[in-house]
Order: C-alpha cells, then structure tokens, then sequence
C-alpha cells in the first residue's frame, strides 16, 4: 500500500500560452480511490488525457509501478495498465456490445493472431461480465447494438470495459454525470468493487461532491492546471484555498 | 453457455454453403455460353478484389481506391516470374500476392499517416502512378501493348485449356479468398480494424495500435487484389496496364459499397451484379451509362446499406412476423435482485 500505482512528477503541459498543466503532482495508490476536483476548465480531463497518453507533455515524469512511461504512446500505455473512460461514453457504434467487450478481452487475455483465427471463439470473460453487470444493476443481450442501452448503462458498462481489460490503473471522466440516483448508486458499489477486490488505483473526476466525499479515500485538487490542495476528504473540506477556488474570496477577507 | 455445435445458424450457414456450391460448380458453367463465363470468370476476380476494398472499407472504415495498383503488381509480378523462369502459375500467383503485400507494407507506412478523405486522395494518387509506371515501363509491362501469351493455369498434368476450366479455378481460388476473409472479422485483429473503424480513442486506451491496424489492413487488403490480378492475367492470358486503372477502381468501390461493404456475401451480390448489368441491359446499350449511373445513384439513396443490408432488413421482418427469435446470450439480472450499495 505505500508504493504509488501511478505517480506524476512535476507535469508540465500547455497549448500555445494556455497553460493547462503546471508542476503537477499526483500520487494514485493501489486499491485507492483518489478524486480529483477543481472548477470547470481546470484542466482535470486534460490531466486523464496526459495520464493515458491521448496528450504528450511538455515536460515532467509519469511512473507507472515504478517504470517511467512518460514517452510511450498510448496504446502501449493501456497494455501496461492505463484503462479510462470519458466523459461522453466512447463505444465502437456499428458494433454489438459482445465485441466492445471483447476488445478488452483481448487486451486482458492477448492471443496471437493464428490462435484467434483458427481457435475457437470462447466466451470465458461471461461470469465475470455477469457479475459486474449484477453489480451495476443492469441487464442486456451480449448480441444487442450499444444503442440499446440508457446513457448511464453505457457510462457503467464503460468501466465493467475497463474492468474487464484488467488495468492496474482506471481514470474515470466524470461517471455521475447524466445519472440519476440508483444507477450513481450502483455505479458506485461497482468502482468501489474495482478499488476493493481487484485493487485497482482510481483516480476519479468528479463534480458531484456528494460521490468524492463519501468513496474517495484522497483528494487532489486543481484549479488553472496547478495543484491547490492534496488530502484526505476531511482536509480538503477545510481547506481555504480550495473554498475559494469553488466559491470565491470573501470581500472582507 | 451456448455450446451447442449445430445451431440453427450453422445449419442455415451450411445449407446455402451447399447450395451455393452446387449452383456454381454445375449450374451456371453448364446453361452458359463460352462468352458470358468469361463474364463470370471477371466477375470472380473482381471478386477477390473487392474482399479487399470491402475489408478496407467495412471493417477499417477507410476508402482505398488503390485496389488497381495492386491488382497490377501482383499480375507482373506473376507473369513476368511465371515467363521467364517457367515456374508454375499458381506458384507465381502466390509470389505475386505476396510482393502486393510487401509493397502494401512500405507504402501504407507513408499512406497511413494521413486521416480520411486526405488518405483516401493519396490513393486515387497512388493508382495514378501505378498505372503510369505500368504503361511506361515497357521492357518489363509491356507497356499499352501489353504481354500477350501469358501462360494458362497447370497443375499435376492438368492445363486450363478453356474458360470453362479456368471459371472452376477462378471460382475455387474466390471460395477459399471468401472463407479466408469471413473468418477474419471474427478474431481479434477484426475487433482491432473495427475499433479503428468506430473510435480510434477507444482503440488507444484498449491497447490497440491503430497505425499497425491500419498498415496492416491495407497489406491484406492488397493482398486480396495481388492474388486477384494474377488471376487476371493468367485467365485471359494477357496483362496490360489499361487492366489497372484509375475507372477501374471507381468500379470497384461502387461494386463494394452497392453490395454492402459490412459482409462479404453482399460484397459478392454487388459484383456480380454490376459486372452482369451490362449484359442484361444489352438492348439498352447506348444508354447503359445514363442508366447505370442514375441507378447507382438511386441504390445508394434507398438502400445505403447495399444488398447487404436490404437482405438483412428482409430477414429481420420475417422473423418479427413468424416470431423467430435468435439465440442470445442475456448478462446480468433485473433491478429487482442486485445488491445495492454494497
């Protein structure tokens, strides 16, 4: 527990003169679900793309498990352990939903080409979708389209995906948002089933403070691409720099 | 667990397998004449091609009218290894194939970089110059006149002396290019094509190497069209470079996407029948491009997904009208039973 999953060393990143990222850093530790907070445009989404690697940086060290893989692109990043989902849920839309999961199957479980062309096509990923998707509190055909699914289905079946492709490390792009009250239940008994029985590191985006208070264990938060506060929920509660950030200067201060 | 071996879809799948076999193998070349099986046998290797143009296109989502350039490559490579070191043409055929591929690799390399429409311009290019290099190479193409006398297909003893015997070799290479091709969509490097095709940001974060995917892609996609011009060559006995041009590759993408480019059953219904519409509109043959062109124009309005998919939509009607229900597989159990808030 006190070795970093996924640790960031002074992250440097900006667009032209915008600068989105500055001296940031991050410690993710196995099992942990760690929030990450700040006001809209704080440049949250542009750290998970630096993390995942859809972003190169400008300068700075991203370690994962203690290997630096600040130069690699991403898909090398996700077959060492990077696993994300976004904002707005990313499936492959012309496809049925048994092949965006197997696409992390095959990520979790690599084969060579000849002994997928001419093996038999094994469906041994289906108990542990069954459960995952118990846990997530819905149900579907593995043969139906991704279109058949409700928003916040296809926002969880996004995590069981990243689940499924067993990543050490899964950066979640606001989960809650869109969701009503029993799926953001549900979805949080199955981030936290990630964290807990799989010991994945979590690093969670969120704007629902409700959610990053009650499961995440360690907070960081960031305002203009910089790291304003670091601690645990209670910490963070009280911290001024961070009430400012989200509710402004009081004139008399 | 659905392990049941004999389901009803490989019953189907192997009922029409059958029938197909039996239609083609006996018969079309007996209630044909010596003319429209030359029809066929184009027909046929249009077909290989287009395998892979429909890969390219259905399964990678990219528009590659370079489906020519390699149909040449493979064709002169063939005929020139075949003529002037004797060896057997299904031989050089394969070694035709091959080079196609290997070319593919080092120019897809370049090609690949670019996204699109941009990528797809590079390769109405790349035909281009193709078809430059094959006319004006003349000690090796023989340029606009061509190689005439290119030998004819032999095994063990056995010579395809007629078109007849050269329509059972092309329609048997075809079958085999087809089973090839079917099974690729189901493995993993057809989950890779399709994620490139869907959501290249999906395909990074699952781990996908979407340049790798698409370079590879292309080299399979001229693979089908290298094998396909060899095919050409030694079925009429002749290559030229106007075999290998930029209309051609017209022809064939709208003979892919008029079929349906998402299965390789309609890939060959929509080359069969563009290839067949001149013949069956011959008492309109000074018309036939008006006709042609508007219908293909009112194909891709009403149907959009080819034959393919209107076939498809068909069954899809007869089984909510007779209730037919597919097998599934259902995941996860209804609200009522899961564990909240655990």
């Amino acid at each position: 527990m006190n070795r970093p999953i996924l640790e960031l060393i002074d992250v440097n990143k900006a667009f032209g003169g915008v600068v989105v990222a500055e001296h940031v850093n991050l410690k993710l530790y196995p099992g942990e679900i760690h929030g990450l907070i700040g006001p809209n445009g704080a440049g949250k989404t542009t750290l998970l793309n630096l993390i995942s690697g859809i972003y190169e940086m400008d300068s700075g060290r991203i370690e994962l498990n203690g290997e630096d893989i600040s130069n690699m692109p991403a898909y090398l990043r996700a077959r060492k352990g990077i696993g994300r989902t976004f904002q707005m849920p990313r499936f492959l839309d012309k496809a049925d939903i048994e092949e965006n999961i197997r696409i992390a199957d095959d990520l979790a479980n690599p084969v060579s080409f000849l002994k997928s062309y001419f093996g038999k096509n094994d469906r041994a990923y289906v108990p542990r979708l069954n459960e995952l998707t118990r846990i997530a509190g819905f149900s579907f055909n593995l043969e139906d389209d991704i279109s058949s699914l409700t928003f916040g289905q296809r926002k969880m079946l996004e995590i069981i995906r990243a689940i499924l492709a067993n990543h050490k490390v899964l950066l979640v792009d606001e989960p809650a948002a869109g969701l009503n009250g029993a799926e953001i239940e549900n979805e949080i008994s199955l981030l936290k089933h990630a964290a807990k029985n799989m010991n994945m590191g979590i690093l969670l985006i969120e704007h629902s403070m409700d959610m990053i208070m009650n499961i995440c264990s360690n907070i960081t938060v960031i305002n203009f691409g910089s790291v304003i506060g670091n601690g645990t929920p209670d910490e963070i509660a009280a911290n001024q720099d961070v009430i400012e950030a989200y509710l402004g200067r009081s004139k008399d201060a | 667990m659905t392990k049941r071996l004999l389901n009803r879809k490989t019953i189907i799948g192997a009922v029409s397998l059958l029938l197909f076999v039996l239609l083609f193998y006996l018969y079309i070349p007996n209630n044909t004449g010596a003319y429209t099986i030359t029809v066929w046998n184009s027909a046929l290797i249009y077909f290989m091609a287009n395998i892979g143009t429909a890969i390219m296109l259905g399964s990678c989502g990219m528009v590659s009218f370079a489906s020519p350039a390699f149909m040449g490559l493979g064709a002169y490579t063939s005929v020139y290894i075949c003529m002037n070191y004797g060896v057997n043409p299904f031989i050089t055929m394969l070694i035709g194939m091959l080079v196609s591929m290997l070319f593919a690799v080092l120019i897809g390399m370049a090609l690949m970089r670019l996204n699109g429409t941009f990528f797809t311009f590079s390769t109405v290019a790349l035909c281009q110059i193709a078809y430059t290099v094959y006319n004006g190479w003349k000690p090796v193409t023989g340029g606009p006149n061509g190689i005439p006398r290119v030998p004819q297909f032999t095994a063990f003893g056995w010579v395809a002396k007629t078109y007849f015997d050269n329509y059972y070799v092309l329609l048997t290479i075809a079958i085999i290019a087809f089973v090839l091709a079917n099974r690729l969509g189901k493995t993993n490097f057809g989950r890779a094509m399709n994620s490139v095709r869907d959501n290249e940001l999906v395909a990074k974060t699952t781990g996908i190497n979407v340049f790798r995917t698409k370079v590879t892609a292309f080299a399979i996609a001229a693979g089908f069209a290298g094998i396909a011009g060899a095919c050409l060559a030694h079925s009429t006995h002749y290559v030229v470079s106007t075999y290998f041009t930029y209309s051609n590759a017209t022809m064939y993408i709208i003979q892919v996407m008029i079929g349906g480019v998402y299965n390789i059953v309609g890939v060959f219904a929509g080359t069969i029948l563009i290839t067949m519409l001149p013949e069956w509109l011959r008492p309109l043959q000074e018309y036939i491009k008006l006709v042609y062109g508007v219908g293909v124009i009112l194909l891709m309005i009403f149907m959009p997904m080819g034959i393919w998919g209107l076939g498809s939509d068909f069954i899809k009607r007869i089984k909510k009208r007779y209730h037919i229900k597919d097998n599934v597989t259902p995941i996860g159990v209804l609200a009522e039973d899961q564990e909240v808030g655990k």
